[in-house]
């Protein structure tokens, strides 16, 4: 390997290094890339980042010198790190995640034509507005229907999101030209899940105006998992996020799912979350503004992945968004996410519903 | 009372205004590209613009700071449409009076703005950006920057190709456009002027007269840098472009399974003092800067882009710029 005496190894900004029970990975935000490296590699990048070459080596046996150099070219193969003879003009990313601005970040809202109405609905989507809320979540629990989603849809277009997304059962048909008007009509309407589908497709929305490329406008994904059990709570490799380093500052910080949530069901409570059964009041007597400002609201809001039984010991943390809800015991708010089939003191993902001790919690 | 000049999609622009609104802070948005707000009066005591959206009218010279981000004031801000009619009149076309180039909407809206803008910048002490300094002139900031010590690329101009081999350039150099460049999209196809390398002699013997076209010594580079500079401080970082032959001359002809590594990066004292000083000569207290560090590990500078996105550098190097740009529109000042 070539270097100067001068050379400094350091660890890209783009790039974090998590030590689990048993390995360790190398995320590359910068190119949603993952590797797994040995616990003792992740050792010795804490000991040599941000050191000269030359004076590493000197601790080095003769025997482990081949092996350390060829993991510093590795690292430097992959750009997860760089040489550099000045290291003051490369300083250490900072770690902070600010979102003080930020009152509420998403909110689940759970509707059903049969007991919608249209005031109310108008007045929560006022209220959630005003709480700069951007992100928005609709479940739709009775029998989809085009004229309805409309109706809906445009109520929230009054208001400033900029992503809302749609969950569905497979119930009642709508065409593909009503999805199109659909997410041409309504632009923060993005992604639209059908559940209890007969297979599995996506279909992506497109507009095509003259001197532009195709615009992509949203995409409409089918699933053969049950609206009620598969939409929420489930955790797979597939789920987690290695492309957004702010996620990660996030996770480190924060509880990835609740923190500063808010789920309204069908008859107007005020929830954490889908899933879980206690309410703080309903919307129609009480402002969300100041339900959310309650200590016990929020009580679960910086449950962080390092708080919690397992999932601390776990490479995959600072990646995952986890799961309060449904959880392995259920009195304790710190025990592992019971939709979660990894383990990581052996490495092995399997399916978590075929495990033995999950079932009888399931069955509970 | 904050007022942003800007464009309807500058996602920059709202990301600011999220936290300006958290702060408590009224905002006034004007975009060029949108019927949001329409002009309504100026009379001794104010400028007054209305939202047509809240009917609510605000005398613009109540703000206490502003921010011209993007081209901010258009037509669109002064009449409710434009007119797609031929003007016709005693059987004579006097479209040409209301539209196009030389109509008198145009020289009238041009001296609207201009006024509005000189006078709310003179109201605001504290400010960011300039609307009359958009389109820098790139040989003239050259100039300036060498003027103030900084190391610029050596350059012609030529006006035919037999002039490539006796210049002064190295015998591999880059082609360069003088003013902004091209970005347009045409059909499924985008135009960019990029930066090409070419070799001297591929030109040899050719007596072919151009258009005045620069040519410019390709620098060896280590890596570039870019950095965001508002009111005496910088946000850096390194793009190390070259580890790919794809991004060795243009970083912007982007790798998608290689994207280039950004690193936070911190310039010499020497180097930023130069370059404030050529922010000071500009009369700019923000922007973005294009620099290069050769093999030799000096700092060779390119060109300031008043109205850059800032949010390459502030994403991979987490410096939190929306918060201190939001701040500085509060306070006009950093912490």
């Amino acid at each position: 390997m070539k270097y100067s005496k001068n050379d400094v190894f350091f660890v890209s900004s783009s790039c974090k290094l998590v030590k689990g029970a048993k390995r360790s990975i190398i995320i590359d935000y910068s190119r949603g890339d993952v590797q797994i490296i040995p616990n003792e590699y992740y050792d010795l990048v804490q000991d040599i980042n941000r050191k000269k070459i030359t004076e590493i080596i000197a601790h080095i046996d003769e025997d482990s010198k081949n092996s350390f150099f060829s993991f510093i070219e590795y690292m430097l193969v992959h750009e997860f790190g760089f040489l550099t003879e000045e290291i003051e003009k490369f300083p250490e990313v900072s770690t902070a995640y600010d979102d003080d601005h930020v009152i509420l970040k998403d909110a689940i809202l759970e509707v059903d034509e049969t007991v919608f109405n249209e005031e109310d609905f108008s007045s929560l989507i006022f209220q959630i507005n005003e709480l700069h809320c951007n992100d928005l979540q609709i479940r739709i629990s009775s029998k989809t229907n085009f004229s309805f989603i409309d109706k809906v849809l445009s109520i929230i277009d009054q208001a400033n999101m900029l992503y809302v997304e749609l969950y569905l059962k497979n119930e009642g048909e709508i065409t593909n030209d009503q999805w199109h008007y659909l997410l041409k009509t309504y632009a923060p309407l993005s992604h639209v899940h059908v559940y209890n589908a007969k297979t599995e497709k996506a279909v992506d929305y497109y507009i095509e105006r003259e001197t532009y490329f195709p615009i992509e406008i949203g995409k409409v994904s089918h699933h053969t998992l049950d609206f009620e059990k598969g939409c929420c709570g489930t955790i797979s490799f597939d789920h987690l996020n290695f492309s957004d380093m702010g996620t990660h500052h996030f996770h480190q910080k924060h509880n990835g799912c609740l923190f500063k949530k808010l789920t309204i069901d069908t008859t107007g409570n005020i929830k954490n979350c889908p899933k879980m059964t206690k309410t703080y009041g309903n919307f129609k007597e009480k402002r969300i503004e100041d339900v959310i400002q309650e200590k016990s609201y929020q009580s679960l809001w910086n449950v962080k992945k390092d708080d919690i039984a397992i999932c601390r010991d776990c490479e995959f943390r600072y990646n995952c968004s986890d799961c309060r809800a449904f959880t392995q015991q259920t009195d304790d708010e710190y025990s592992k996410p019971l939709r979660c089939g990894y383990n990581p003191y052996t490495n092995v993902w399997e399916d978590w519903s075929i495990n033995p001790l999950k079932l009888l919690v399931t069955e509970h | 009372m904050i007022i942003i000049f800007s464009t309807e999609n500058e996602i920059s622009t709202s990301d600011v205004i999220y936290r300006l609104k958290h702060h408590g802070e009224e905002v006034i948005r004007i975009n060029s590209d949108d019927d949001t707000f329409k002009f309504s009066l100026i009379n001794k005591e104010g400028i007054y613009f209305k939202n047509t959206r809240t009917n609510k009218t605000y005398n613009l010279l109540e703000a206490k700071s502003c921010w011209w981000r993007r081209t901010g004031i258009s037509m669109k801000n002064f009449i409710l449409d434009t007119p797609k009619e031929d003007f016709i009149a005693n059987e004579l076309d006097l479209s040409v009076l209301i539209k196009g180039r030389k109509s008198l909407l145009r020289s009238e809206t041009a001296d609207l703005k201009e006024y509005i803008l000189r006078r709310i910048y003179e109201n605001c002490k504290i400010n960011i950006g300039s609307p009359w300094r958009y389109g820098l002139n790139k040989l003239e900031v050259l100039d300036i920057a060498q003027q103030h010590g900084l190391q610029t690329p050596d350059y012609e101009i030529i006006s035919n190709l037999n002039q490539i081999a006796p210049s002064g350039i190295k015998n591999e150099f880059v082609t360069k456009s003088i003013a902004e460049g091209i970005y347009e999209v045409i059909g499924n196809n985008s135009f960019y002027t990029y930066t090409e390398l070419h070799k001297k002699e591929d030109f040899a013997g050719n007596d072919v007269n151009v258009f005045p076209s620069m040519i410019m010594n390709i620098i060896d580079k280590k890596m570039e840098i870019r950095t965001f500079y508002l009111d005496g401080h910088f946000y850096s970082m390194a793009i190390m472009s070259q580890s790919l032959n794809q991004t060795k001359v243009d970083f912007r002809k982007y790798s998608d399974s290689k994207p280039n590594k950004c690193e936070t990066y911190k310039l010499p004292k020497s180097v930023e003092d130069k370059l404030e000083n050529v922010f000071k000569h500009l009369q700019l207290n923000c922007g973005s800067v294009d620099l290069i560090v050769n093999e030799n590990n000096e700092y060779v500078f390119l060109e300031i882009n008043p109205v850059g996105q800032y949010a390459m550098t502030n994403l991979p190097c987490n410096y939190n710029l929306d918060e201190v740009i939001a701040k500085y529109l509060i306070h006009g000042i950093i912490e």
